[in-house]
């Protein structure tokens, strides 16, 4: 009877369990790792083409610019993402601003020191059975002449075989600038630039493919419009007459008060870049990584650029990767050297960074990755195990024909939390 | 240098036109190598940052195109 009893009870324990229970969506159980990048760079570079004081003058800066960037899947779909960083510099050309004699022993005034602070969010969903992604930004950034927003949003489909990728990113800038004008132009009566906004909208396209086992290459074509103010208000031009004075009789050699301009530009520029990837899987111990970007823009600028990188793998945990980069381009329409510019020109800029140079960088990083991180350890409630993935070392000096000269250090920490 | 940069870089694309096969997932474990990956890696974000700011031309490199800074 008892063991009639005891059957009866587990067929009834066992029908209940048989019953249709509510199907458990697989996708939203299993929660891959949040990962964390922290980032730390150094920049330093010396020139003597600076714009603020018309193509002359020292362009030596200091940057120091932490950064982190943090991914967060919600589920196996979903994903959340922040990158924020902050650049503090210091700029000998900045400090001119102020500064409207060009004296060598000009004391250093408030705009020698500056920061930079940015966010960007970001947010991603995929489509597993379409092989479709969708994704959005907001970002903003703070600087001391500089404000600015930005949204964005982007498109991804894969080919079934998994070996294409099409994706097409938009976004759009609004930056408003604080019309800081170099000291001797403040005081005038009228107004020397009419807006002091931009915008930029930016259409990105990329195609990207696995051309065969060891090869996989990318095509990346954007479409860039900007419109709005599009000069530095506190640059300065000098005409071929800067060193005469409103008479018209010779000054020292000392830039004029009368004859500085505030750099002038069109309010309209069309970028077209298009940039070429290509990586080959050589050996297990050497990768090939080649890049090549065409630009084109309405200001006549047009450049060319060529990077390799060959990581080289020492043993299971560490790399490094030379690589070479070299640049060339044609310079702005409106371009002309310190006291070149003439006159009756309507727009008219003495920035080097618009000038026609070619530039050569060179560098090494070393990569530490071991397979299962370099140390882990778990929270205080045991319930996750925290893991310091890599740590990517890196250098690059730079060097560019009209003796613009940095340097650039770099190092990054990649950390995994897994769940 | 013009010369010899378009030199190799039409050779390394003759090499890609080779072949373009269809390779299924477990035959992807050098494709997989984190050095293989297309997109930028994150230290190669300020490197285009100030290469964007030091150069007239920038984009078409997963960073700045222009917009959201006092760059060109």
């Amino acid at each position: 009877m008892q063991l009639k009893f005891s059957m009866l009870i587990f067929l009834a324990v066992l029908s209940l369990n048989l019953v249709a229970q509510n199907p458990v969506d697989l996708n939203k159980i299993h929660l891959e790792d949040v990962s964390i990048d922290f980032l730390f760079n150094y920049y330093e570079q010396e020139g003597i083409h600076s714009p603020v004081t018309g193509g002359l003058g020292t362009e030596k800066l200091n940057n120091i610019a932490p950064s982190i960037i943090v991914n967060i899947p919600l589920d196996t779909l979903r994903s959340i993402s922040y990158s924020g960083g902050v650049d503090y510099y210091s700029s000998a050309s900045s400090d001119n601003i102020n500064n409207p004699y060009l004296q060598a022993d000009h004391v250093s005034s408030a705009s020698a020191v500056d920061f930079r602070i940015y966010s960007t969010l970001g947010y991603k969903q995929k489509n597993k059975k379409k092989k479709t992604s969708y994704s959005g930004t907001l970002g903003m950034s703070f600087e001391f002449d500089v404000t600015s927003v930005s949204v964005g949003g982007g498109y991804a489909k894969t080919s079934k075989d998994e070996n294409m990728e099409f994706s097409v990113k938009g976004s759009y800038f609004y930056d408003k600038w604080k019309l800081i004008y170099p000291v001797e132009q403040r005081n005038a009566s009228f107004a020397i630039l009419d807006t002091d906004g931009r915008h930029s909208v930016n259409l990105s396209l990329v195609q990207s493919w696995v051309m065969n086992k060891r090869m996989t290459a990318s095509v990346n074509v954007d479409f860039v419009l900007q419109k709005g103010l599009l000069s530095t208000p506190f640059h300065r031009v000098y005409f071929s007459d800067y060193n005469l004075d409103q008479f018209g009789n010779p000054l020292d050699n000392t830039a004029s008060l009368v004859n500085s301009q505030v750099e002038m530009l069109p309010s309209t520029r069309f970028k077209l870049p298009i940039g070429l990837r290509y990586n080959y899987y050589i050996a297990d111990f050497l990768r090939l990584k080649a890049y090549y970007r065409f630009y084109y823009d309405t200001w006549n600028v047009m450049g060319h650029t060529a990077q390799i990188e060959l990581p080289v793998v020492l043993t299971k945990f560490l790399r490094v990767y030379p690589f070479y980069r070299y640049h060339n381009q044609s310079s702005a329409k409106y371009f002309a050297p310190f006291a070149k510019h003439q006159a009756n020109a309507s727009f008219y800029t003495s920035d080097y960074d618009l000038s026609g140079f070619n530039s050569h960088r060179i560098g090494l990083g070393v990569g530490i990755d071991p397979l299962f991180g370099i140390f882990n350890f778990k929270n205080k409630s045991k319930t996750r195990t925290n893991v310091l993935k890599s740590i990517d070392l890196k250098y690059s000096h730079y060097r560019r024909s009209d003796g613009l000269k940095a340097n650039l250090y770099s190092v990054a920490f990649s950390y995994l939390i897994k769940r | 240098m013009k010369r010899v940069i378009s030199m190799v870089l039409f050779g390394i694309f003759c090499m890609g036109l080779s072949s373009c096969t269809s390779v299924k997932a477990y035959q992807k474990m050098y494709l997989n190598d984190p050095d293989m990956q297309l997109s930028a890696s994150p230290l190669e974000g300020f490197e285009n940052g100030f290469q964007s700011y030091r150069e007239g031309v920038s984009g078409a490199n997963g960073g700045k195109t222009g917009g959201g800074c006092g760059c060109n």
